[in-house]
């Protein structure tokens, strides 16, 4: 008892595909196609571009991305072949114009042998890279024991990275590297923020928390990330090859500035880097009396509410910071950068704004090479975030000022809340005048007047 | 009143049991009209309503990803500020896990389940109902957020310790908290009633391994929540008394360690992406075959590879925590379990390919979404494979590379299966067809929206893009991937535009033409299709009986020595067409509505005053009060124009308690049904 099957039912649209529906298929089908070729190309195009994931400068970096470059090609023939497969059955086994519906094919219901083996195979091709996972896995922990490394504790705050270096007295290398002590604030350790700077070619064993939320710590050329998670120690490591400037950026959510959080590694040649250290473990400069307005900058930062967070040894050193030291600042992280020697970083605010005018970026010029003036792209412009500033060039007043003058209109931060308010500045003024504890974190807007950022901008620029 | 429970003890005696009103309310009778939609615990309005409430909220979330998209269309845009920013990604992950993908799962469960295993409604209906409206008044209440004082900023994973009131002191986390806790509850009592349904109201013949695939992804995913939605209505409690109550749970200056929140959401977060693809899985593998003109290939290893997923689903979780700090024992351990996982989903895509081999395929649009289905979700599976290697993960974890992965998974994966789920099962549920050239036109734009918007998100990842961060820099080279990926969020939102469309075209169009809606427009092999479209309210009439997987498709075809089928009945001869005559169904309640509208008035309580919560206590104490007592029938919702109910109220007594409690498989009245069509 057969039954003549109905012709499509083309009263809802059934039956064969309308040519423009045809056309928009084959259309999406190379879109996508091209797409993809598209992406590949510019997986493999190394741009140079400053938080490139897949541009490893250091010996962590390359040993994840050889086995990175391993997976994507392991991951791009399954992929072919899938795709491949998938679509070339769709095509072979389409139904055709004047098939007749009711001449079945074959009806199969599975094929034991198959089933098995292709259950095992691709179990085979996880084992190999099983393996070469768990090798790179060990090879990335970091070893206690090794000497010659410099060892730095990273404390991520809302919303910038502090860096307590332990090094060991003395000024030659080895003395420096090999001379830990499991402390962070003895008389020859380092207390910087916003700019990790590292020996080139040494390696860098990082113990990584926070002092409130969890954030995490980036440095795309040099390593993966590690999160930083407050109570807890974590241990990473991270190597540059060479002398430069490396980017990073905060990739835990960590509340309302998350995307403004980032950091830098400003690796130095070692004869330069112990120049550093030298400087850095020294007490603030004081200002040339001719200089009047530095003068009167450090005067007013004395003062001044600046005091009570920010601590610049010789200026402020009541401020005690860090849960660990006792918090004495009213901000939730008890911290907020170390001043001290903040004109020998290129960066500031969490390394969002260039402090120093960065050097000509190298892509930019040659871009620029053989254009009439008039047409050339600023290479060197200190607004481009992206290109890191150099403490050896001026200092880039703008940013510094606009800073000063209102920090939260830079930067969203929420400076002035309250134990159980929010972030609005008047609601907060109104509970902390009735006795409620501040719970800032940011810089909050200290109504400086004009004369009194010019004066902080004149004594900050000092601070070398 | 006091309550007579000798009356059911007695019925052996030949006593007659009590059909008046135990309760404060008699049952209530109106099956048509907006009170017999919230009055209904018949699983199919509830399958609907729990269809359009999500896509209510996919309206909402898709707004929100088009906010996220827009406002990093080009860098240091400000249409939204940080703050904002925040919200709308937290709001939209949000919306789309808990209130658009998960709700579409359990309307698909809801409605095509019970239907394919022959049953006539859930084991529990009103249990059923309560499911659906708490699950709907916890999505409202959690969106209500926006109306005071914003939503949630947390992220939708609400990592402690930024949940705390000091780093986020609005009301939105507890929004969310409170909201979440209410769907949970709507989980976990709609996953009790699920496989209580499967277990054992299954067709006289259906036993498991001839149920249809999608019943059995069904049944893994409801093991699923059953067991992970206890752990995140955990850790929510303890952030719920965390910020209502200072209980220091994960504050972190009181020495908490803040990877316990990290460590119950995932336990719970990673066997939720597992049920958040299986019904999609379960989709396509029914509607594979019936498109290829022939049976799943390897029907066993698809079923097995399913359970192995669900088992495996547990022992992943701390891959979301490769970086957070964790041994790197724990990192290898993880890094492995991982890897393996990706076996039986490997399994199930060569299967499906396998059906298709040697088919004879027609691409209506069910087959193109299923085959965007394959293709989509296999580039999510590879790119989860790339971060399951936890080296490579510590560079990508937490950028866009893993956004564009679980978009493919989520949104290539699941949602197109629930796509195609929605034009291949519309004529069931709604009585008219999809308009097939509209579907196709659907179907090609998504797929270019979809691979606009996500296939870029890839590069951006390995260029360094963080998430969740609400504007970048020129310098870092993201603007040209970002564009691409806002054009095509903006192609998605017009193929979703033309979804809709579909929807109301094609019903104006079968209503102005007259078209009656075929019975089995697609050559359909499973066993809902064996009652009439749409559905009548009783399902079957009698109860089906089963010989074996794709029983309708074998009714229709038998298969001939050389296994190539020839045609032994017509769609008509297998159509069953009753009138329900004597066929029982369980009544209309109040009280499912009355007890889980209290649920929300209890968090706006736990927000705003304590009082509001004590009046939800109230309202929720009382339908539960209402629901225990209320009498367990209506004596004359007998369905039809039969009249023995009034005849033999004894019988009708415990025939109700059978349906409502135990089975309509072994209901009385459905026995003396089958007998017949057995006989």
């Amino acid at each position: 008892m057969t039954e003549q099957i109905k012709p499509a039912d083309t009263a809802f649209g059934r039956g064969r595909t309308p040519l423009p529906l045809r056309i928009l298929g084959t259309a999406a089908v190379l879109m996508i196609v091209i797409l993809l070729i598209g992406q590949i190309l510019q997986f493999w195009q190394l741009d140079g571009k400053p938080l490139n994931a897949i541009n490893a400068k250091g010996p962590q970096a390359q040993e994840i991305q050889g086995l990175n470059q391993i997976v994507f090609i392991i991951a791009g023939l399954v992929f072919v072949a899938v795709m491949g497969t998938v679509l070339l059955v769709a095509w072979k086994y389409r139904e055709r114009p004047g098939d007749d519906e009711q001449d079945f094919v074959k009806q199969t219901e599975g094929w034991f042998v198959g089933e098995v083996a292709w259950t095992i195979l691709p179990g085979f091709i996880l084992a190999v890279i099983g393996v070469m996972t768990v090798i790179s896995i060990q090879n990335l922990q970091p070893d206690q024991s090794k000497p010659d490394v410099l060892k730095v504790k990273v404390t991520g705050n809302q919303w910038w990275w502090a860096f307590d270096y332990d090094l060991g007295e003395g000024t030659d290398a080895s003395a420096i590297l090999n001379g830990h002590n499991g402390t962070y604030t003895d008389k020859q350790d380092i207390d910087t923020a916003t700019e990790l700077v590292i020996p080139a070619n040494t390696e860098v064993q990082l113990k990584i928390t926070s002092n409130d939320v969890i954030h995490s710590f980036w440095i795309p050329a040099l390593n993966g990330k590690k999160d930083a998670v407050p109570n807890l120690m974590s241990d990473w490591k991270l190597q540059a090859d060479n002398p430069g400037v490396y980017l990073g950026q905060c990739t835990e959510f960590c509340g309302l500035s998350h995307a403004n959080m980032r950091m830098l590694v400003r690796a130095l040649p070692m004869d330069e880097w112990l120049v550093w250290v030298d400087n850095q473990r020294k007490e603030s400069l004081i200002p040339d009396p001719s200089n009047v307005d530095a003068v009167a900058g450090r005067d007013y930062f004395k003062s001044a509410a600046c005091a009570q967070c920010h601590l610049i040894r010789g200026v402020s050193d009541d401020i005690v910071t860090g849960p660990e030291n006792g918090v004495k600042t009213w901000l939730v992280s008890g911290r907020a950068p170390d001043l001290t020697h903040v004109a020998s970083r290129g960066m500031f605010a969490g390394a969002i704004f260039n402090l120093h005018f960065p050097d000509p970026d190298p892509v930019c010029v040659k871009r620029n090479a053989g254009k009439p003036a008039s047409e050339q792209d600023r290479c060197d412009d200190p607004a481009d975030n992206a290109n890191p500033g150099n403490p050896a060039n001026p200092i880039n007043q703008n940013a510094l000022e606009a800073w000063l003058r209102d920090p939260v209109a830079e930067k969203p931060m929420c400076p002035n809340a309250v134990a159980l308010g929010n972030c609005d500045p008047e609601a907060a003024s109104e509970e902390i005048a009735e006795g409620a504890d501040r719970r800032g974190r940011g810089m909050p807007n200290l109504g400086l007047t004009e004369e009194q950022i010019n004066q902080l901008v004149a004594y900050l620029s000092t601070l070398k | 009143m006091a309550v007579d429970d000798t009356a059911m003890l007695a019925l052996p005696a030949g006593e007659l049991p009590r059909t008046d009103a135990l309760g404060v309310f008699t049952r209530p009778r109106p099956k048509a009209g907006w009170r017999g939609w919230v009055t209904t615990v018949d699983h199919k309005k509830i399958g609907i309503m729990y269809g359009a409430a999500a896509l209510f909220f996919f309206l909402i979330g898709g707004f929100e990803a088009l906010l996220i998209r827009a406002q990093l269309w080009a860098p240091r845009q400000t249409l939204l500020s940080a703050d904002q920013y925040n919200q709308v990604y937290t709001m939209h992950g949000t919306t789309m896990v808990f209130l658009v993908v998960m709700p579409i799962g359990a309307a698909f469960a809801n409605y095509l389940m019970p239907l394919q295993i022959g049953a006539r409604d859930v084991a529990f209906p009103r249990i059923n109902a309560f499911s659906f409206w708490a699950f709907l008044f916890g999505g409202l209440f959690l969106n209500t957020s926006w109306i005071f004082g914003g939503g949630a900023d947390g992220g939708w994973f609400m990592y402690a310790p930024n949940s705390g009131v000091i780093y986020s002191p609005s009301h939105g986390i507890d929004f969310w908290n409170l909201g979440l806790i209410i769907t949970g509850i709507a989980s976990l009592t709609g996953a009790v009633n699920l496989i209580t349904t499967v277990i054992n109201m299954r067709a006289p013949g259906m036993t498991l391994m001839k149920m249809p695939i999608f019943t059995w992804m069904t049944l893994v995913t409801q093991f699923l929540l059953l067991f992970a939605i206890p752990v995140i209505t955990a850790a929510q409690f303890l952030l719920m008394f965390d910020r209502q109550f200072n209980a220091n749970f994960f504050n972190v200056q009181q020495g908490a360690n803040p990877l316990l929140w990290q460590h119950l959401f995932w336990v719970f977060g990673h066997p939720e992406v597992y049920l958040m693809i299986l019904p999609a899985f379960g989709i396509v593998s029914d509607l594979l075959p019936v498109y290829s003109r022939k049976p799943i290939f390897g029907y066993t290893f698809i079923v097995f590879s399913g359970i192995a997923i669900g088992f495996m689903g547990w022992g992943v979780w701390a891959h979301h925590m490769f970086v957070s700090g964790i041994g790197p024992i724990s990192v290898t351990v993880f890094s492995l379990t991982t890897m393996f996982i990706a076996v039986p989903t490997g399994v199930k895509i060569l299967n499906w390919t396998a059906t298709m081999v040697g088919g004879k395929l027609k691409f209506d649009t069910p087959m193109l979404f299923s085959i965007g289905l394959i293709t989509m979700f296999t580039i999510g599976g590879l790119s989860g494979v790339s971060h399951s290697v936890a080296p490579s993960d510590t560079q990508q974890t937490d950028t866009y590379y893993i956004v564009a992965h679980f978009h493919y998974v989520l949104f290539g994966g699941a949602f197109l299966g629930f796509m195609g789920g929605f034009y291949f099962w519309w004529p069931k549920a709604f009585g008219y067809m999809l308009n097939e050239k509209v579907g196709k036109l659907n179907f090609w734009l998504m797929l270019i929206g979809f691979n606009l918007t996500f296939g870029p998100m890839h590069i951006l990842g390995l260029q360094g893009m963080s998430r969740r961060i609400y504007t970048y820099d020129e310098g870092f080279g993201f603007t040209f991937w970002n564009k691409l990926a806002t054009i095509g969020a903006f192609t998605l939102a017009t193929s979703v535009g033309i979804f809709l469309f579909n929807i109301f075209y094609s019903y104006k169009k079968a209503k102005s033409a007259n078209l009656a809606c075929p019975d089995d427009p697609w050559d359909a092999r499973t066993l809902e299709w064996i009652s009439p479209n749409p559905t009548p309210e009783w399902n079957f009439d009698p109860i089906p009986v089963v010989t074996r997987v794709d029983d309708f498709w074998y009714r229709k075809y038998e298969e001939t020595p050389d296994h190539r089928l020839i045609r032994i009945a017509t769609t008509e001869e297998v159509i069953q067409r009753s009138d329900g005559t004597g066929v029982h169904l369980p009544s209309p309640s109040y009280w499912p509505i009355v007890t889980a509208f209290g649920l929300p008035i209890i968090a706006y309580g736990l927000i705003f005053t304590l009082w509001l919560a004590l009046l939800g206590g109230i309202i929720t104490a009382a339908g539960i009060y209402g629901w225990a007592l209320e009498p367990p029938d209506d004596p004359d919702a007998g369905h039809g124009h039969d009249d023995h109910h009034q005849l033999d109220p004894g019988d009708d007594h415990a025939a109700a308690e059978l349906t409502e409690g135990q089975s309509a498989g072994t209901d009385a009245d459905a026995i003396t049904k089958e007998m017949e069509s057995v006989g």
